[in-house]
């Protein structure tokens, strides 16, 4: 008989993901310290950096409740060309001169609100230095479903040299990668630095929350 | 548990997901469902229907009807079973559109497969594919010796004891009650004939002592060689039982087998035997303890 995952200690853990690893291997890791079953509330591609919330022991089966939240993200992105998955790690497509101040400006100004984009392509990930998601590679196009997606909020915190520097505040379930795909460029980096009322600053991998005080943030929300 | 028919129907989110038939869902089956559920994300499963094998022509008899595959798995724990239909269509996919559209697509990132798992066309994608498509493996405690077509071999058989060990309950028949003969009701005994999904297993013909809505059952299978009878019947009957079953689904757990089929020479022997059938039935040990 296999012995069940341990429910305590139950909490939410606010973790600081690096670039490189998924983020069922930051789970992966948290569990192998607390020995508790743990889950979490919404996935950062391996590129991406920040915040992602892990649930503990009994929190993990209220992964709905920390799922729908509106997300802050810091974004490079890219706009000398699109890439197949939208971030660094696809194949270039679409190379071009980037586009002028002003007609960034006008191109921002259509991603604000509710847009309808389409989920961009699962992030590729590199196994010992080489890509083994190959379906681009293989020329295979599969046509992937549109999503609305929403901008609460969107700043251009600086463009140089066709990188534009965006501070977003986005509904769940809304891809930046699908954004900087519509923008006509890829992520060069990604950040999340806020899931509803958690902030990517108060992040240790080490301190379990409890989960009553953050039920109690998401209703103040 | 919720049930579905297309990726597009489940939200993205993250996931532990179980891919096979997992007909029968028996105690390896059930290994693999501890490793979604013990993820701590949402545990889901993709099942296919028809099996594989019935589907590209081959016979298979199942073990559980698909309508008692899906209770079996809400039972381990599973929050959503997407059944996706076994189509040429689905056969075709290349490894990497079967993981973009029912893997990513539904925000999978965990994996729990079987020893052996392979899918996409001409049977290309393997666990290995999956894991380099950025999907966590999980770990799937290993049960030794149990597979479904040990268990198919052990009920044909009438190995009732083994199919148990492997499926980690008593096998189970799984019908609708239908007109039978109506000759147990003039003997003493009325019993409910079962019609058997065509695509499932059926035990060697004899008489058999099992259990049916908390009723133990003396449960007949074959062609009442007495009566030269030629089709087969599957038929309970129900100790202690007054109701009409009639257009109902009936799963009859089946225990032991008691003896073979027989002719007797006349229809008091016939009476005699089954009275003490039902003696046996009512001493008869249920194989697997709950």
């Amino acid at each position: 008989m296999a012995i069940p995952k341990a429910l305590e200690p139950t909490g939410v853990i606010l973790a600081d993901k690096p670039a490189g690893p998924s983020s069922f291997a930051i789970v992966g890791r948290v569990r192998a310290r607390t020995g508790a079953k743990t889950g979490h509330a919404g996935t950062l591609d391996p590129f991406a950096t920040g915040l992602l919330v892990l649930l503990s022991g009994r929190a993990t089966s209220l992964q709905d409740r920390f799922m729908k939240l509106d997300k802050r993200y810091l974004t490079e992105i890219d706009l000398h060309h699109r890439t197949t998955t939208g971030d660094p790690e696809g194949d270039m497509v679409g190379e071009r001169e980037p586009p002028s101040d002003a007609e960034l400006e006008l191109a921002l100004e259509d991603l604000r609100g509710t847009v309808e984009l389409p989920i961009p392509a699962a992030s590729a990930v590199k196994i010992g230095g080489e890509r083994a998601y190959r379906l681009h590679r293989k020329g295979v196009v599969v046509e992937m479903p549109t999503r609305q997606m929403r901008v609460h909020a969107l700043e251009l915190l600086g463009y140089d040299d066709g990188v534009a520097r965006l501070d977003l505040l986005v509904g769940s379930g809304t891809y930046i990668r699908s954004l900087a795909d519509a923008l006509g460029g890829h992520c060069a980096t990604l950040r999340r630095t806020e899931v509803g009322p958690f902030g990517a600053d108060e992040a240790d991998e080490t301190r379990i929350l409890p989960l009553e005080d953050c039920l109690s943030r998401l209703a103040a929300v | 548990m919720r049930i579905v028919h297309a990726p597009a129907q489940l939200e993205r989110r993250p996931r532990a997901v179980a891919l096979g038939t997992f007909d029968g869902v028996h105690r390896g089956h059930a290994s693999v469902m501890r490793a979604i559920a013990d993820s701590g994300l949402a545990p889901t499963v993709i099942t296919l229907d028809p099996h594989p094998r019935i589907a590209l022509g081959n016979r298979v008899d199942l073990i559980s009807s698909l309508e008692r595959r899906l209770e079996l798995l809400a039972a381990a724990g599973v929050a959503e079973t997407l059944v996706a239909a076994f189509t040429p269509e689905l056969m075709r996919l290349e490894p990497d559109e079967f993981i973009a559209t029912y893997l990513h697509g539904i925000g999978a990132e965990a994996i729990a497969a079987g020893e052996g798992f392979r899918f996409g066309h001409r049977r290309q994608g393997s666990v290995e594919t999956l894991a380099g498509a950025g999907l966590e493996l999980l770990p799937v405690v290993q049960v030794p010796d149990v597979s479904s077509s040990a268990i198919r071999d052990a009920v044909r058989r009438a190995d009732l004891g083994g199919a148990a060990a492997m499926l980690g309950r008593p096998f189970e028949l799984d019908g609708t009650v239908v007109a039978g003969d109506q000759r147990g009701g003039t003997l003493g005994y009325p019993t409910a004939n079962i019609a058997l999904g065509p695509a499932l297993v059926c035990p060697h013909y004899g008489i058999y002592a099992g259990e049916a809505l908390g009723h133990r059952a003396a449960v007949s299978i074959g062609t009442n060689p007495h009566y030269g009878g030629t089709e087969r019947r599957i038929e309970p009957y129900l100790l202690d039982f007054e109701g009409d079953l009639y257009g109902k689904r009936l799963v009859v757990e089946l225990w032991e087998r008691l003896r073979d089929e027989q002719t007797f020479d006349s229809e008091a022997e016939l009476v005699a035997q089954i009275a003490r059938d039902v003696e046996a039935t009512r001493a008869a040990i249920r194989p697997v303890r709950d």
